[in-house]
């Protein structure tokens, strides 16, 4: 990437959210695009080829989890949805198409920051083909390469299974990992109804990783979407 | 939430399904031609041991549970079939349309006004529901439209206020003034927007709309899910968490669990002072799981422990404490939904507890792996 400021391109028809999207990208170091309608964002997403594009789910002319389909068939560019309804089912339908992660409207700014931040890291390792060796947050150390989990320079021993979960949420750090992908992910195609075996092995995940498992700071649940590491 | 007013509207519902049944086309029909169909065979068998004029007392069964459940035609159809197949398969001479004794026009006359007479009324009295559930909904609409005009104005005020000052009057408003100006209108859209969610959520419950997506979860997911997610209105208290080591998992919606736990925090947060602590705990009871949230502030006015489940109901509505009234009723909702119950106590020492009891079932099959 060269030190251009990144590019953010925003998909929305409502014309004060696109305002309001607009100070604030550009008043914290982003350039900003803007799309009114679905035939409108696959065209800018492909020939101004933005570092991560926010979605709006509710757009009038076609269907938010469509767009994104759309978009991912012709770019690996992050994806965030932005969706004022609350109904987990369709956060997973747009995650299920591509998108990498969301943002419930009504959002304080410093979240909506926070998740391009990751995207935009994302983005940017992806593209330079970069594969993380070594993934490190607070007291929480995985290396990647000798297979080594260590918790305050404590060895840790994790299962195949947990080790393989930790994996996938490390691969999208900071970005919510939906149950289907994780079930998918460890087990295999087998078992991607099977959400109860996810929810145990996290469990066993927390109680060797969390000081207090009720109290998580690592593996935050999204509960009826899926999982999220912190990576900050 | 009123329990009885909850069972009412439930009862009430299910009569308005009942209708809609009668309602739709062909099905009605072809259910009394079955009940006919039913009554002949049980007849069949009863003929050996009963008179005649008796086996038309196990049609009358028939078509009084026909005109009961549906409207005038298909208890007509029920009784027209009932009088053919009773003459023509019980009424000496057998295997004829005709009459023997003429004693048994009358039989079948009886059963024809019958089935008429209990479908008029039955009819009558679905409709009757019908217009009280009706009442009752528009009721229940009307008080939500005045909390929601009465609470929402407050915060309303107070950010157009803070606005029309920023605007008009800024270069005579020092910058810890606009600053402040600022944070109220933030503070009051964060409200505005959590009362429309839990209107918004209390209806869609008392809808009938919601399908409980059950699943297994570790009790501590739920609970731990439901302290993130109100990290911040917990950020001034001491929050502790008390699980028993063995606890089961429990087949719940966890979306709406969360929802509970999450009211259940927040209005611990908002109803006790900065820097007192907050204790999740959870215990298995036999076969039961009880879920507290406890809390150190001055407790529940003593009488009020049920009020505080009502829709609207606030312990002090003129205190500077910001909420719809519908926090908990939403608990209660969700409790009832699960077929589990919540209530609220003051404990012993200090403070109050709200305790969500759930049954726990027997946990699926885990294979190795």
């Amino acid at each position: 990437m060269t030190a251009e400021l990144p590019l953010v391109l925003v998909v929305e028809d409502e014309p004060k959210m696109r305002r309001l999207l607009r100070v604030t990208l550009e008043s914290n170091g982003m350039r900003y695009a803007e799309a009114v309608t679905a035939r409108e964002a696959l065209s800018k997403a492909q020939n101004q080829r933005p570092d991560v594009v926010i979605v709006d789910l509710g757009l009038p002319d076609r269907d938010g989890t469509d767009v994104i389909r759309d978009i991912r068939r012709g770019s690996i560019t992050p994806v965030i949805v932005l969706s004022a309804r609350a109904q987990e089912s369709e956060k997973v339908a747009a995650l299920d198409a591509g998108a990498d992660d969301y943002v419930t409207k009504p959002f304080a700014t410093g979240e909506l920051l926070a998740r391009l931040r990751v995207a935009l890291r994302h983005g940017a390792a992806h593209v330079r083909g970069e594969t993380r060796a070594v993934f490190e947050v607070r007291d929480l150390r995985v290396d990647l390469l000798q297979r080594r989990v260590t918790l305050r320079s404590v060895d840790t021993h994790l299962t195949p299974i947990e080790y393989r979960l930790l994996t996938t949420l490390i691969r999208k750090a900071g970005q919510v990992v939906t149950h289907g992908e994780l079930l998918r992910d460890a087990w295999g195609p087998a078992k991607a109804d099977q959400q109860h075996y996810l929810r145990i092995y996290m469990a066993g995940l927390r109680r060797k990783l969390e000081a207090d498992p009720a109290q998580p700071v690592y593996l935050l649940t999204e509960t009826g979407v899926g999982y999220r590491l912190i990576d900050e | 939430m009123d329990t009885s007013s909850h069972h009412a509207s439930e009862t009430l519902r299910q009569e308005i399904g009942s209708t809609l049944i009668a309602t739709s086309s062909a099905r009605p029909y072809v259910t009394a031609l079955l009940v006919v169909g039913l009554c002949t065979a049980a007849n069949w068998l009863l003929s050996f041991w009963l008179a005649t004029t008796n086996l038309a007392m196990v049609y009358l069964l028939g078509i009084v549970l026909v005109a009961v459940r549906y409207d005038r035609g298909p208890s007509i159809t029920a009784a027209v079939t009932s009088v053919l197949a009773f003459d023509f398969l019980f009424v000496p001479p057998v295997f004829t349309w005709r009459f023997g004794d003429k004693q048994y026009l009358i039989t079948g006359f009886v059963l024809l006004v019958i089935g008429i007479v209990i479908s008029t009324f039955a009819t009558r009295a679905r409709v009757a529901s019908q217009a009280a559930l009706n009442a009752q909904e528009e009721r229940l609409r009307n008080s939500l439209l005045a909390s929601i005009s009465h609470d929402l104005r407050t915060p309303l005020a107070l950010i157009a206020g803070s606005a029309s000052s920023l605007r008009d009057e800024k270069s005579k408003l020092s910058e810890i003034e606009q600053r402040q100006l600022i944070e109220t209108m933030y503070d009051e859209a964060q409200h505005m927007s959590a009362m429309v969610s839990d209107l918004l959520d209390m209806t869609r419950l008392l809808g009938g709309h919601v399908v409980l997506d059950r699943q297994w979860y570790p009790i501590e997911e739920l609970i731990g899910a439901a302290i993130e997610r109100c990290r911040s209105q917990l950020a001034e208290h001491r929050v502790h968490t008390r699980l028993d080591p063995e606890l089961p998992m429990l087949r719940v919606d966890g979306v709406l669990i969360e929802k509970l736990l999450v009211n259940l925090l927040e209005n611990a947060a908002k109803y006790t002072p900065v820097g007192t602590r907050i204790t999740v705990a959870a215990q298995r009871v036999r076969d039961r799981v009880d879920i507290s949230v406890e809390d150190e502030g001055s407790g529940i006015p003593p009488g009020i422990e049920e009020r505080v489940f009502e829709k609207f109901f606030r312990a002090n509505p003129e205190g500077s404490v910001p909420g719809s009234g519908l926090g908990l009723s939403i608990c209660r909702a969700i409790a009832e939904m699960h077929g589990g119950r919540i209530d609220a106590a003051n404990r012993p020492g200090r403070g109050a507890v709200f305790v969500l009891t759930l049954t726990a079932e027997q946990p699926p099959a885990i294979e190795p792996t």
